[in-house]
């Protein structure tokens, strides 16, 4: 009796396993469909941990990641360049950001360029102690713990993603970033206004400026960051133009920031491109607007033809 | 372990597949099988606390089995008293020592002396309020005469640690569970499906209703200055469903994983939000928690067969203590003092009876007068939550006094922390809506989702992956569950 009774169980038993798999299957397939969905529009950093490596970098913080465009490389130069370039949070020079340039370089060609992007809050720290790693932002964000930036898809960022995954399946951002890295944000010159930017100047002014420090071990990682990537081709630093007035509060945070810089060796140039920041157009006064991305690119790669790279 | 983390997403096909393949259904053998892997489940949070449930369940075993041998009712008293005093001295200790003595200090501030008192530095350990009532149940029962004591070990070991519902419930009485390790138990088929529904079910009212409810409810009392009283109402009412959806979702899974194995579990929370009046109410909220004390507490009391007088001080009584089981903060015991205050002119006028159907039975909506009353029964429920979710005392009330200075009543907003906008989660006040149409239709229902069990397969497999899909689409950041904390 109990053999049939087992007998009997061990069929709905096999049938309940059946579909409960057949359920997870289903869910791991929709998912996995949804997971292709995924596009430039969905994430401003997802699709920078789903390319292959890459030879040549433009690095920095969102400054860079806007600003300049790697096509306006690729139609004067013929260069490949990647934009690698995150945000303040994320991307400050230091040894999360130096890892994380490890895994992304294709070490294999020896004459390579890197566009790094400088300014103080790049090498600066959000923390009480600004020199001591442990306190930095980026441990916690994603650059820290993802390991295979050049995996396509890239579970370990969607398993690790901190938001609702709906943000990163289904919803539709302003912001478009380019298979080349470009983060354009699509804001029309219309739509640009005195208010956002004057609210962007009181958010750095009141809040951001109080808490930051130079650090000096972000600095020594720049140092470090251009030692590594000077082994593989030249290195140039630009500072990116900004507002008037986001400057002066660059300038409250860091006067001698382009002295600081001098004290760097390694790089082929340094470039201040804030002395000509009245030609551009910005978004929130921190940030070029698109157009003038393409335009300041096109000045920093003629500047880089004039010196005879 | 968490029920919604990878690890018991894990543990919890192995555990089935052992028990279902390798012990042949061998009653020894499943109760050993679920012994270890219930204490594998609690050592997984901190396994230095697998002593405590150790030691516990030996001593009320040891305890069960003395008072089975002894007839002397002196003597049986006394041993209950024994098991009274480990227990509840082990919950004092561990949950409410730092709480007394802190008081105590602040006492004596009243009359200008200042007490430095040490506080200890322990941790709590997780569900122990739980498993202690649990095993209490065991020994009162046996005392009583309501249950033979068992003699066997494993048996009660399991009981006591039995991983579905030990760290936040329901708190299973010894006369219901105990029994169950002693059947044989079958595979069956629809009973593990109904569980794997109520599985589902209770991860969708916990990772995507009381997860993204938390978001809101706690930037509104982290900043509760910042907002004008309809706000403030606001994040009350995100509260009230963060903690259905975070408990009840809880108690859904216990009782589905439970299912799986083929034990059946008291049912938790009966639609509490569509109660008629707070009677109701608390007949629906933490089912398990409102008997265990009714049957051990509100009885031995006196219960109602006392005079007026008598009836009033059992209720508060059970309330106070009832706020104080979870936690030891003032405001929890504030909480049970409102909600005693809200009960007992239903218990003079006789009317605490009065709605002991479920609401709007057979029909398909309720009636004005209905909706009216569980409006106005969900509106106290929420400014009762406020007590339990302020630090302080003092923040519920001025909490309370900006929702009802009408002046203060502008259009509700939650303000977006880093850019600081003003905005109204629209889509998913609408979503909690949805949830609660589902939730209405289940109402008469013990199970989850039953209405949909009498729709065609192809509709009920789509419904069922839709709600698998929202689950992983509209998660929120991830939270422990509120009452693992009591």
């Amino acid at each position: 009796m109990n053999k049939h009774l087992f007998t009997f169980n061990f069929n709905t038993l096999k049938t309940f396993i059946f579909k409960t798999s057949l359920f997870c299957l289903a869910s791991i397939i929709i998912t996995c469909c949804l997971i292709f969905t995924i596009d430039g529009r969905s994430d401003p950093f997802y699709l920078r941990f789903t390319t292959k490596k890459q030879s040549s970098l433009i690095l920095g913080t969102s400054r860079a990641a806007q600003g300049i465009v790697p096509s306006i490389f690729r139609d004067s130069l013929n260069i490949d360049i990647y934009n690698y370039a995150f945000t303040v949070g994320h991307s400050p020079y230091g040894p999360v950001y130096l890892e994380s340039i490890k895994k992304k370089l294709d070490t294999k060609n020896k004459n390579n360029i890197y566009i790094l992007a400088v300014d103080p809050w790049a090498i600066s720290s959000w923390c009480e102690e600004p020199d001591n790693i442990n306190q930095f932002r980026e441990n916690k964000l994603c650059l820290s713990y993802i390991n295979n930036v050049n995996s396509l898809p890239n579970f370990e960022f969607i398993y690790n993603y901190d938001q609702s995954p709906y943000n990163l399946f289904l919803k539709k951002t302003k912001m478009l970033l380019h298979t080349d890295g470009w983060l354009e944000v699509e804001i029309n010159k219309s739509e640009i206004s005195n208010s956002s930017r004057l609210k962007k100047e009181e958010t750095y002014r009141q809040e951001h400026l109080p808490r930051t420090k130079f650090s000096t071990v972000r600095f020594q990682y720049l140092q470090k960051t251009i030692n590594y990537l000077n082994q593989f081709g030249e290195v140039y630093l630009v500072r990116i133009p900004i507002h008037d007035k986001i400057l002066q509060i660059e300038n409250d945070l860091n006067f001698d920031f382009n002295e600081k810089i001098t004290l760097l060796k390694g790089y082929k140039n340094y470039y201040d491109f804030t002395l000509i920041r009245n030609q551009f157009l910005f978004t929130d006064g921190n940030h070029l607007h698109r157009s003038s991305s393409k335009d300041f690119s096109k000045i920093l790669v003629s500047t880089l033809i004039k010196d005879n790279l | 372990m968490l029920f919604n983390s990878i690890e018991f997403a894990i543990f919890l096909p192995i555990v089935f597949i052992l028990y279902w393949f390798c012990t042949k259904e061998n009653i020894k053998a499943q109760n050993i099988l679920l012994l270890i892997a219930s204490y594998v489940f609690y050592g997984w949070w901190d396994w230095r606390f697998l002593s405590l449930i150790a030691f516990s369940s030996f001593i009320d075993f040891s305890i069960g089995k003395k008072i089975g041998k002894t007839v002397d009712p002196k003597a049986r008293k006394w041993l209950l008293k024994a098991s009274l005093f480990v227990n509840l001295g082990l919950l004092g200790l561990f949950k409410y020592y730092n709480f007394f003595v802190e008081s105590f200090a602040e006492a004596f501030t009243i009359f200008g002396t200042t007490i430095h008192v040490d506080r200890l530095n322990i941790v709590l350990p997780v569900g122990i309020s739980f498993y202690t009532f649990q095993t209490l149940s065991y020994t009162i029962d046996v005392y009583k005469r309501k249950l033979e004591p068992t003699e066997n070990i494993v048996d009660f070991f399991a009981f006591v640690s039995f991983f579905p519902q030990l760290v936040a419930g329901p708190i299973e009485r010894a006369t219901h569970l105990l029994p169950q390790f002693q059947r044989s138990r079958y595979f069956e088929y629809d009973k593990a499906v109904d569980g794997m529904r109520q599985i589902l079910w209770g991860l969708f009212k916990k990772v995507v209703i009381a997860d993204n409810c938390a978001f809101y409810a706690n930037i509104v009392f982290n900043n509760y200055e910042d907002y004008n009283g309809s706000s403030l109402l606001l994040g009350a009412i995100f509260f009230s469903f963060q903690i259905y959806g975070d408990f009840s979702g809880y108690s859904d899974i216990a009782i589905g994983t439970a299912r799986l194995f083929g034990f059946d579990l008291m049912q938790n929370f009966a639609f509490p939000y569509f109660s008629r009046d707070i009677a109701e109410f608390w007949r629906r909220w933490h089912i398990s928690l409102s008997t265990w004390f009714r049957d051990y507490l509100y009885i031995p009391l006196g219960g109602s067969k006392g005079g007026t007088w008598m009836k009033v001080r059992n209720t508060f009584i059970i309330f106070l203590v009832s706020g104080f089981w979870h936690g030891s903060n003032w405001t929890f015991i504030a909480w049970g003092a409102l909600n005693a205050i809200y009960f007992i002119p239903l218990l003079l006028m006789k009317r605490n009876r009065s709605n002991m159907d479920v609401v709007a039975q057979d029909r398909l909506l309720p009636s004005l007068k209905e909706l009216f009353q569980m409006g106005i029964t969900y509106f106290m429920v929420v400014i009762a939550w406020l007590f339990f979710r302020a630090e302080t005392i003092k923040v519920a009330f001025e909490m309370i006094e900006a929702i009802f200075t009408f002046s203060n009543f502008g259009t509700p907003y939650i303000i977006e922390e880093g850019t600081g906008i003003h905005i109204l989660p629209k889509k998913f006040l609408l979503s909690i809506l949805i949830f609660l149409t589902v939730e209405w239709y289940d109402r008469t229902n013990t199970t989850s989702l039953e209405p949909f069990t009498l729709l065609s397969k192809y509709v009920r497999w789509c419904i069922y992956l839709g709600i698998g899909l929202s689950i992983f689409l509209f998660k929120g950041n991830e939270q422990t569950f509120i009452y693992f904390q009591f």
